[in-house]
């Protein structure tokens, strides 16, 4: 009996250990996810036969499927290492350490550069990036800047800044609600930025904020947009990752009661087009691609910070053409724009 | 704070609360039977992973909300096979199979997600459960809009409760189940198979929590995300003791955690600029308070002991 029952837990830790490969320890909501495929090693592993002398890694703070920065963050990368028909590799981390001992790992693999996709990775990347000379670290935000580290900064908020430029033109109770999941640099300066198009817009409009402390409890997300839209707002905006589902649901619902959304990350107004004015995407794969591309052909400058906005396809906003938007909002629009040409506006997007 | 105390805000807050409690009731009177009897219900985190995920791949592949249901109570009960096994017939810690049963649902589901859906920033969804007020009790005054006015899974939750409590109080068989949980060295003198009593309730807390995860995916929501679970079964654990192991405590202990989530929000849609940590801080601030005043109080006397024949560790 006791031998038959340690076998029996050694072959349910070993199928744990399979299943939850490259999985850590699943304790934060956000992190640690197992890769596409199960491998019983820790080590992130490639997705495509590798073809040529070129690797890329991309080091990502929670699961890709979180569905906003880190499933964007991971696309951009994927493609920019196809875009070099390179070998790409990806791991999802829960800690510093577990940063550390990724890059280790890709340095010793000589991996030709790594998207290191979160401000707060700098640090880790400042502590390896020495031993590996021959490997390019970049890093999503970041202020260090050496041979090797190079910060790039993508500014998401210009793109918020339009709709919520739109978003005041076209609400009629003066309220609007915006929905965020933490309070992480990522998520309030999109929140920020919607709220200040708003207010310059039409000072009158009160825009109204709520935080939902995660990014996974979808049915939070709902129940947010519902509370929202109990207090009389008419026109909501959600960055709360994957839980930003709930809101999306919550105001096609409730578009019998003249309520419109703003989607964020993705193509909501495709999935939701009779209440969904117009989305705003940050996309890393136009820098992405570039440096990769730079890289390759020997004229990548490290060590200076990149930018990407909304002018070199960092940040964009796509409309919905089953809702056309009136002369007065698109007046607006064109306006801001503008602006944003002669560098006149500058968003507060607080700390970063 | 005078516009929090008019009618048109409280009705909102208070539907809210009723919707946010359900998957707390779900799961926290699931854990209660295996909480009766003697084992601990540390598990319920993976059980709502896997209810909600196995709910919301059968409602996308077959349009079929009761089906989806069904099968997310099947997975739930799948699963928690594996931790009865482990814990009442092999007597491993509670608290180690539980966190591996845990990991184990968060990587099953992520893994067949992926491979079902892929990787993206668009997610595919499924109508869910609509509100279907009860005919007579909807149209009573404050009572009926508050909770006769839900979706059918609130009012399956209420019928659980009362059913729940009518088992463990008034039935010779819930009796008994209590006796595995109490002494079940005396159960066993009475010639009762205490593992199998013990491993049958942890198959029905898994049954039943496996509906609280499908409340996630398909009825507080249309969608399945990686983690979705958000910490609700580790809630539902801290529920179950405020409740002092008992359903109405317990099911008193949901709406509270209910209403500090719906607050929280409905606070800050009025503007409120109250941090919304805090908010999320009380009930579990309100469970130690519990806890330290009366101890884990009402804890049947054998929870978590190990039985096996012939051996007498109390």
């Amino acid at each position: 009996m006791k031998k038959q029952k340690w076998i029996i837990q050694l072959l349910v830790v070993a199928m744990l250990v399979v299943v939850t490969a490259c999985a850590p320890a699943v304790t934060d909501s956000t992190t640690n996810q197992p890769t596409a495929a199960p491998d019983v090693s820790a080590a992130p592993e490639p997705i495509e036969a590798p073809k040529a002398e070129y690797k890329v890694a991309a080091l990502l703070p929670g699961s890709i499927n979180d569905g906003g920065w880190c499933t964007t963050g991971y696309e951009a990368a994927r493609i920019a290492a196809e875009s070099i028909g390179a070998e790409f590799s990806y791991t999802e981390t829960s800690s510093q350490q577990d940063a550390i001992d990724a890059l280790t790992d890709y340095g010793d693999r000589g991996f030709t550069v790594v998207y290191c996709h979160s401000y707060d990775y700098q640090d880790a990347c400042e502590r390896v990036a020495t031993d590996y000379p021959n490997t390019q670290f970049v890093t999503s935000g970041g202020t260090i800047m050496t041979d090797n580290i190079t910060p790039i900064y993508v500014k998401s908020e210009q793109a918020s800044y339009m709709l919520g430029v739109l978003a005041a033109k076209m609400t009629t109770t003066k309220k609007v609600g915006v929905i965020g999941s933490e309070e992480l640099p990522a998520i309030t300066k999109t929140l920020k930025g919607f709220a200040q198009g708003v207010t310059d817009t039409d000072p009158s409009v009160e825009v109204v904020t709520t935080y939902l402390g995660t990014g996974t409890d979808v049915g939070k997300g709902r129940e947010a947009a519902l509370a929202l839209i109990n207090n009389s707002c008419d026109i909501l905006f959600a960055s709360a990752n994957a839980a930003a589902q709930g809101v999306f649901q919550a105001v096609d619902e409730s578009k019998d009661k003249g309520v419109l959304g703003f989607g964020s990350y993705a193509r909501i107004t495709l999935q939701y087009p009779e209440s969904f004015v117009a989305d705003m995407v940050s996309q890393y794969e136009p820098v992405f691609v570039e440096m990769a591309g730079k890289i390759v052909e020997g004229t990548f400058v490290p060590g200076q910070q990149y930018f990407a906005d909304i002018f070199n396809g960092g940040a964009e906003v796509y409309f919905n053409d089953a809702m056309p938007i009136s002369a007065d909002a698109q007046a607006a629009y064109d306006k801001a724009m503008e602006a944003f040409k002669t560098d006149s506006i500058i968003i507060d997007i607080g700390e970063y | 704070m005078n516009n929090l105390l008019t009618w048109a805000t409280l009705l909102p807050l208070l539907q809210a609360t009723i919707r946010m409690a359900a998957p707390y009731t779900f799961a926290a009177i699931g854990g209660i039977y295996s909480d009766k009897a003697g084992v601990s219900s540390i598990e319920l985190e993976g059980l709502l992973l896997i209810g909600a995920f196995a709910g919301f791949v059968t409602v996308y592949f077959t349009q079929n909300l009761l089906l989806g249901v069904l099968a997310a109570a099947l997975a739930g009960m799948l699963l928690s096979a594996i931790y009865a096994y482990m814990v009442v017939f092999l007597g491993s810690k509670a608290a180690l199979i539980g966190t591996a049963v845990m990991l184990l649902a968060g990587g099953i589901t992520s893994f067949y997600y992926r491979s079902i859906f892929g990787v993206s920033v668009e997610y595919p969804s499924i109508v869910p459960f609509r509100n279907v007020p009860v005919p007579l009790l909807s149209k009573i005054p404050f009572i009926g809009d508050i909770f006769f006015r839900q979706n059918l899974l609130v009012y399956l939750g209420y019928i659980l409760v009362v059913v729940t409590w009518f088992f463990f109080s008034k039935t010779a068989l819930g009796l008994q189940c209590r006796a595995m949980g109490e002494n079940p060295f005396a159960a066993d003198t009475l010639g009762l198979p205490v593992r199998k009593y013990r491993f049958i309730n942890v198959l029905v807390t898994g049954l039943i929590a496996g509906i609280s995860g499908a409340y996630l995916s398909l009825a507080a929501s249309g969608s399945f995300v990686e983690n979705m679970s958000s910490e609700k079964g580790y809630a539902a654990f801290a529920i179950i003791i405020l409740g002092k192991y008992s359903p109405v405590g317990a099911f008193l202990g949901c709406l509270l955690f209910g209403f500090a989530d719906a607050f929280q929000l409905n606070l800050q849609a009025l503007g409120f600029n109250v941090p919304y940590q805090f908010m999320l801080m009380l009930p579990y601030l309100f469970t130690l308070i519990v806890m330290f005043v009366s101890g884990s109080g009402n804890q049947p006397e054998g929870h978590g002991k190990f039985f096996r024949k012939g051996a007498q560790i109390l």
